[in-house]
This record gives C-alpha cells, structure tokens and sequence, in this order.
C-alpha cells in the first residue's frame, strides 16, 4: 500500500478540539518535517516547533507518542503525521531505533497484559475462596432486599396514581440511592431515569408506566433467576448492575472474528466519568458490536476508533442471550477507510429481528440496526420518518433532522440508528457507501 | 385523560381510587389473568411491562403520508474535499471574524461555479444570518435551495415587493420606513424620491434630515427638486444642512453654480501668491446658502471657507489661476486659512478625483509641522482623498505608505481601502511590514485575502517571527492559519 486510505477529514476527526485540528492540518505539509517515513503499522517523523519533536503513530490502532510536552491527545504533531499520510507524502523507510523501540515496548506490553490474564485464566486460586463465595452470596442478599423494596415504591406510586406526583419531587433520586446502597448500580439508574418522564409531553403516564413495568418484571425475574436460562440471567445480572471482568469475558465469551467498520462513535461528557459509546460492524458478519469504554478526568480512552474506517479484529463479547457489547482483543492490519457494502435491513426486517431478540432478552430496552434504503421525510405534524420503497415506515427520535434530510435530499440511503421499538435514534447515515455521522441530533 | 388505556388510566388515578380494573385485552390481558390472586398493584405492574416488551416486538410499521418535491438536478460541480474540510471547520469554529472569511469563501466558491456538499448544508444555512445569507445563496445548489424552502428559518428573504414596500412606507416604525426607502432608492429612485416629497410637510425635522440623506448613495441631478425643499426649510437647519451636502455634490445644481460664483471672488491668485479676502457679511441669499454663522469651535473664516470651497471641483482652480495644483497649495500653505482651504479641498475630491490636486495636497500636509497642521487633522484630511481617489491609484499610494516614501494617511486604513488583489509587490511590501512591525498592518484577514498567489507561497514559507515580536505570536500563528486557508482555496477553486 503506498499511501493511505485514510482522507484528511477521517485523520483529523481524531482530533481532541478543533484547534488541535486546525493547528494538525497546518502541520500536514512536507515543509514542517525532517526525516518522515512508514512501515508497515508505523509512521513517524520529527516536527520543528518551540524544540524538534518526535513524533510516531501506531497504524494498528492509530495511537500514537509524541515528545511534546502538550496534554492533548492525539497531539497537533500527531495528528500533523496523519494529515501528511493521508495525503500520501511519507516514503517508505526502515524505522529509526527510537520507533522500533516504541514498538516494541507496546508488543512487550500488551504481552504482559496477555500474560497476566492467562494466570488468571488459569485459574490461580483466588486469595481466599471462602471469603469471596461469603462477599458473592452476601451481595445476592443485599439486591434481592434492595429489589424489594423498589418493588413496594413502585407499588406504592400506583396506589396513590401518578396523578398526585409532586413536581420536582425527589421520590426518583432516593429511590436510585437506595438502590445504589443495595449495590444495583444498574437499576439505580434506570430509577434516576425516571425522573424526566413526568410532564415530558403528550402521553407521559404511559411512558412512566411502561418504563415501571419493565423494572417490576426485572424484580420479578431476579426472585426466581435460577430458572432462567443462564445466558439471559447474565442478562438480568448486567441489567441489576453486576459487573464482569475483563478476564471473564474474555474467558467466557464469544470470540468474533472479522473486519469491524466503525460505525458510530459518540462521547458522553455529561457525567464525571467521560463516556465512549461505538458501534462497529462485522462487515462479513453483520454483526453488530456496542465497545464501551469509561475515562474519568483527563484520562484517556484506551482505544480509537474513526467512524468510516474498518480494521481486522477479533472481538469477545460479553455473555449475553443477545451478545451486544464487546471489547477489540487483538487487531491485525491497519486501519483503513471502509467504502465497501455493509448488509442493511428492511423495516419489516427490522421488526422481525427485534422481536426475536426480546423473546430472547426481554430486558433489551433497543437494537441497533443499519437500515436501508430508505428515505427521510417530515409529515404535516413536522413528525420525521425514514420510508422504505414498499411505503412502510418507522419514527425518527427527536425533532431536528435537517441534516439527515439534506444528505438524502429526498434520495434513498441507509441509516444507523438505535430502535426501541418505536422511534430510532439516527446516528449516522451512509450516502454512496460513504458514512456521515449525525452527532448532536439528539436534543 | 380519557383516551389513555385501562393500565394508565388505572396507573394515573392510582388503584386506591379506582379499585375496579376494566376488561383488558391484548398480552397484557393474559398476563393480569395469570397473576389472579396477587395483589392488584403488583398485576398492573407486571401486566404493563409485559405489554411494554409484547408492544416493542410486535411494534406495526407506519404509513405516514408526505412527500417532499423532488429535488432538481444539480447544475454546479461540488466543492472540492479540501474546501469542505475548511468550511466544515470555519462553521463549526469560534473565528472573530467567521462571518467575513465564510462570505469571501463563498464569493470564490460561487465564481468557481462550486456549491456546498449536502453534509454541510445545515449548518451553513443555520449560520448564515444577514447580509451573509445572500453571498451564501448561489453556493446552497439545488439540494440547498430545495432544503432551504423547506426549514422555516432558512428561507431567503424575498425580494423587495413594491406594494409591500409602499405599506411600509405608509405605516411602518421609523427605522422599517428608513430601510424601505433605502431599498427603494435602489430600485427606482424616482418613486423613494416622490415618497419623500410627499409626506415633506407630515415628518417630524430629524426624520426628513435623515430620509434626505437616504439618496446620497444614488444622487442624481433628478433630484435637485427635492433637495431644494430641504435646502429651503424654514423650521430645520440640519434638513437645510443635509440638503446643501449633497447638492453640493451635484456640480451643475443652481446651489453649486451659485457658490463657485462667490469662492471665485473670495480666493485670489496675482500669478505668485494666493490670498483669501472674505466680506465682512453675506447678504440674505448667500447666508441661506450655507454662509451663516458658524457652529460653535469653528473659526467665521473657516467656516465660510469650507463650504464655498467644497463646492468647487479642483480642476476649476488650475484653470482659472493658471498654475500648477503643486505651487497653489504650497502658496496655500503660506496662508493663516491653510486648514480651512484643506478641508474644503479635500472635501472637494467628491466632486472629481484629482490625481495631480491629490499628490500636492499629501505632500504639503506631510509637510506641514503640528502647530499649522495637527497630525489627526492631517490624517482625516488625507483619507478623506484617499477615499474618493480611483482604485489603481490607491494602490500605488498604499505602496509608497509601505516602503515609507509617504506617511498619509495611515497604512492600515490606506490598506483596507486598497482593492484586491494586490500586485505582488504590494504584496511582498506588506510581508515585509508584517515582519518589521505587526501593530500598523491593519486587520490581517483583510490583507491575506488580497496577497496574490506568489505571495501566499512566500507566507507560507517565511521564517518563524524575529525574537523581538516574540509578544505577537498569536499575530503569527494566525497569520499562518489564514495563509494556509487561502492558499487551499487559491489551489482548489483556481486551477
């Protein structure tokens, strides 16, 4: 491959803000280098600013180090390297020792890593196999109390009917503390949840009633989880909030292995704990994997992903009736932009697949789902829908779809979005095989 | 809440008051059923999930009824990547002067005959408020045109309708009948001017000293009439002072005939020196024209001066001392009324630009020392020249500012009144400025737009700052981010 297929726009999305890309496409030209060059999985090259900096990317999963002391990551000489390889100016070299090394280093480490988990995996008897069996079952107890007594407040608000619910009332958030103190973090926040249905528009006490009876069926469910089938009671597990580790996933789930395209890929900076949520796309398989990945303060995100591109990966995903989040293990290759046809469904399609997949995992709330083609529009109630060619047609989330209309612009294509059932949040939509994320609609 | 469902309705009231649930049908019927003997909250409980779950599988697709009109083929190419990388950065971006860099990016792409790619229309269209929501409208294409029809906030705003305008005109607020009356003077002078004309005697003095002034842009001779009411009102100096503006500006009205009548009698020229010899008063007409008492901080002399010599176009002088501009405003300079002949003079170029009148009249007041001649009177003098002189010579006077050869008036001003683009030496006289001192270049976006090509690369080029402008740094690095912005679209749009 003599230059990338990677286009500027795609480098530069990696970008932390848009400085950092204004002042990435600047360093993109020849002049501000001395002695660039790539390997194969390697670019690097040194950059004259306040000092010559040394800079290298790690085409395998696009991280990269730099000597600079900027806190930003990627850096501006990063993303500089990314712009002028997208362009396809970096000859072909031998890597200095001062890559190689890094190189190596990163193999070393992941090895260890790989290491560690295979004594674990190995079953290195756990400090004290009592004490833990005492903390697991100890825990148990402590849910199952916890679920009751959300089940009698859940009881109690239909008693008394939504009907008297105080405005503002903090009913939501003592209830999810007390869900937190049961440790059912995951249950805590679906109660926190709550709070914003109350007058949120035209058929609310519905919603809320809706959004109770699923909580109540998961309570019920956890009362008699050793009938369930055991993937769906890792299910119920994940859902009340109990968290695997990273070995045991691995140990214990699928193993996929295929060209994953990186079709969504959004941030969540609201809570202190900074969200990545991505979704990537078996492009063989068709298999559709949710990576999530948590980073508090400037920590940053372990993996990078650019919507558009594909990679080579083996991913393991969580033990599940209905496997959907997953990690990447071990990538192969480089990253490479994806222009290729990706398998879509139909709107019946979608219905069907859904449904199967609930009577699989009742507890599911959605499915992401790339849909195609189909067409958006706006009816006389400013509603927005996508229609496919036989006039069937689902919901679109949310009120502003301006951008998605435009990229149509009243042409069919294909859209990436989370289905609840009833309205699909759009993500992304893919015009002419090339994809256009829709950040930001969800108001 | 009567339309709701038997579990919402239940849910709502709460079942401590309503302890009869209604027949259900559907899952959730089967579910309640099934749950017999449980308490009635935890049956609606578990029964509206069931029915959550069963809807969500089972949900039926939508029919919905609307289409949008098609979209007419696209007749212009799309922008090139690099350009849309660009814009996608400028509308997402927090630039200072974002509004004018967007409308020149637009201008070029519409002479290039490019529009926007659809994934940045939205925001383009959101962005583009004002007057830059028309240098947009030629780059939206087909697809932008027909989204832009379609988005309540986004249409264009409609051209001028006559019989909405003369509503306007009839009952609008001050400021909606002001911009009426602008647009209207624009497409048909005749008809703004008969509005004026007709409500004369209905507005109050500062509306008619403002609607008056509304013709400056396009004055014409028609309209000497007009101005004359204003020249003759009675009840309204500032009317008679606009009205006297601009037929001043109208070299054959019978005002302007009548002041070059007396500013001949009043300037003198004997072949060698000039002297000015003023009467004591004006009789009754003369002082309606202008010659009156003077504002209060004006000197009689001065005042009277400026206003007969405004009036006068230069090249009359020339003809009728036979001299030279260059030893009549020299003489001129030997006089106790240098400022106030100046002012006149330079107050005359709205008449006709000079180019000869124009270097003398720089040359003597650079030369002037700050007791004749005050360095920002100096300053306004010489731009108000500067402004009324053709675009070619503006340039080459900006180039004499830069190498130092002149010193009126400022750079900066000169500069942004300098046409682009520039000629190359221009523009590497402005590079070297640049680098000697980056306090007198004027507004950098400016002078990067108008750098030719050859100029762009040698930018692009140039060296670090010295050490001495270390504290303009951030003047530098965004030097640089515009060089490198125009440099992209010189490439992309002019191949």
């Amino acid at each position: 491959m003599a230059s990338s297929t990677l286009t500027v726009e795609q480098v530069l999305a990696l970008a932390p803000d848009a400085s950092a890309a204004a002042a990435g496409r600047k360093l993109g030209a020849a002049s501000h280098w001395t002695n660039p060059g790539r390997a194969a999985h390697a670019l690097w090259g040194e950059c004259r600013g306040s000092a010559l900096y040394q800079v290298r990317v790690d085409l395998g999963d696009l991280s990269s180090k730099c000597s600079c002391p900027s806190r930003k990551f990627p850096c501006k000489h990063a993303l500089g390297l990314l712009v002028l390889f997208a362009g396809g100016h970096l000859p072909e070299a031998p890597p200095p020792e001062w890559v190689t090394e890094w190189l190596e280093r990163r193999a070393a480490s992941s090895e260890r890593k790989e290491k560690r988990k295979a004594t674990l995996a190995e079953g290195a008897p756990p400090a004290d196999p009592q004490a833990q069996s005492r903390r697991a079952s100890d825990r148990q107890e402590r849910v199952s109390r916890g679920l009751e007594a959300m089940r009698a407040w859940m009881e109690d608000l239909v008693r008394m009917g939504f009907a008297s619910l105080e405005p503002n009332t903090d009913t939501w958030s003592t209830q999810a503390a007390r869900l937190v103190d049961a440790q059912a973090p995951g249950m805590a926040s679906r109660v926190r949840r709550l709070a914003e249905i109350p007058g949120s528009g035209p058929g609310w006490p519905r919603r809320l009633l809706d959004a109770l009876g699923r909580l109540a069926l998961a309570a019920e469910a956890w009362g008699r989880r050793d009938t369930l089938p055991a993937p769906l009671q890792e299910d119920l597990r994940t859902l009340v909030g109990f968290s695997l580790r990273e070995e045991e996933v691995e140990a214990r789930g699928e193993q996929v292995h295929d060209t994953w395209t990186v079709l969504s890929h959004v941030q969540d900076d609201e809570e202190r704990v900074r969200v990545q949520r991505t979704y990537l796309m078996g492009t063989t398989t068709g298999r559709i994997a949710l990576v999530l990945q948590f980073a508090a303060g400037r920590a940053t995100f372990t993996d990078s992903f650019l919507p558009g591109s594909a990679f080579d990966a083996r991913c393991v995903f969580w033990p599940s009736a209905v496997p959907r989040r997953a990690k990447v293990l071990e990538r192969r290759g480089e990253v490479h932009a994806w222009t290729g046809p990706l398998p879509t469904l139909s709107i019946e399609d979608l219905g069907q697949r859904f449904a199967q997949e609930l009577s699989q995992n009742p507890f599911q709330d959605s499915t992401p789902v790339l849909l195609g083609p189909v067409t958006p529009l706006r009816d006389a109630h400013a509603h927005w829908w996508l229609r496919d060619a036989t006039g069937a047609a689902v919901r679109l989330a949310g009120e502003n779809h301006w951008s998605l209309l435009a990229l149509s612009g009243g042409q069919p294509l294909e859209v990436f979005g989370d289905w609840d059932g009833e309205r699909l949040w759009p993500l992304g939509a893919r015009v002419g095989q090339l994809l256009h994320p829709l950040q930001g609609v969800m108001s | 809440m009567s339309d709701a469902d038997v579990l919402t309705h239940l849910a709502s009231l709460g079942t401590s008051r309503a302890p009869q649930a209604d027949p259900l049908d559907g899952p959730e019927a089967a579910a309640f059923r099934a749950l017999e003997g449980q308490s009635l909250e935890k049956r609606l409980l578990l029964a509206a999930g069931v029915r959550a779950i069963t809807r969500a599988a089972g949900q039926l697709a939508a029919r919905p009824e609307a289409t949008e009109p098609p979209v007419p083929p696209e007749t212009l190419e799309v922008c090139p990547p690099r350009v849309s990388a660009l814009l996608r950065e400028l509308l997402g971006g927090g630039d200072p002067e974002r509004d004018e860099l967007l409308a020149e990016v637009f201008k070029r792409l519409a002479r290039a005959r490019r529009r926007l790619p659809p994934e940045l229309l939205v925001s383009a269209l959101n962005r583009s408020k004002g007057p830059l929501r028309a240098s947009l409208e030629p780059v939206l294409g087909e697809r932008g045109r027909w989204l832009s029809r379609l988005g309540p906030a986004w249409r264009p705003s409609t051209p001028l309708e006559v019989t909405e305008a003369e509503r306007v005109w009839a009952e609008g607020t001050f400021d909606a009948r002001r911009t009426a009356l602008e647009d209207m003077r624009r497409l048909d002078p005749a008809r703004a001017r008969q509005w004026v004309m007709d409500t004369w005697t209905q507005e109050k003095a500062e509306h008619r000293a403002r609607f008056l002034a509304c013709f400056d842009p396009t004055l014409s001779p028609e309209d000497e009439p007009a101005l004359e009411l204003g020249r003759q009102d009675h009840r309204a100096p500032t009317v008679r002072e606009v009205a006297r503006h601009l037929l001043a500006r109208l070299p054959g009205s019978a005002f302007a005939l009548r002041m070059r009548e007396r500013a001949r009698t009043v300037l003198l020229w004997n072949g060698t020196t000039l002297s000015v010899r003023l009467p004591a008063a004006w009789d009754a007409e003369a002082e309606k024209d202008g010659l009156d008492k003077p504002p209060s901080g004006v000197g009689q002399s001065e005042h009277w001066l400026t206003r007969l010599l405004e009036c006068v176009p230069l090249p009359e002088w020339e003809r009728v001392f036979q001299a030279p501009p260059q030893r009549i405003a020299t003489e001129a300079a030997q006089t106790d009324d240098f400022a106030a002949l100046s002012e006149g003079w330079a107050h005359a170029f709205r008449l006709e630009p000079s180019l000869a009148w124009a270097s003398a009249l720089l040359d003597v007041w650079s030369a002037q020392p700050a007791h004749r001649l005050t360095a920002t009177r100096a300053q306004s003098l010489a731009l108000t020249v500067f402004e009324q002189l053709p675009a070619s010579e503006r340039t080459a006077h900006s180039l004499r500012l830069l190498r130092g050869t002149a010193t009126l008036p400022w750079r900066e001003q000169a500069l942004a009144l300098t046409p682009a683009p520039w000629p190359r030496e221009l523009g590497m006289a402005w590079l070297n400025a640049l680098y000697d001192n980056p306090n007198t270049v004027g507004p950098l976006w400016r002078a990067v737009r108008a750098l030719p090509p050859e100029c762009l690369l040698a930018a692009a080029n140039a060296p670090p700052p010295p050490l001495r402008l270390s504290a303009y740094r951030s003047v530098f690095e965004r030097f640089q981010r515009l060089v490198t912005l125009f440099r992209i679209l010189h490439e992309e749009l002019n191949p």
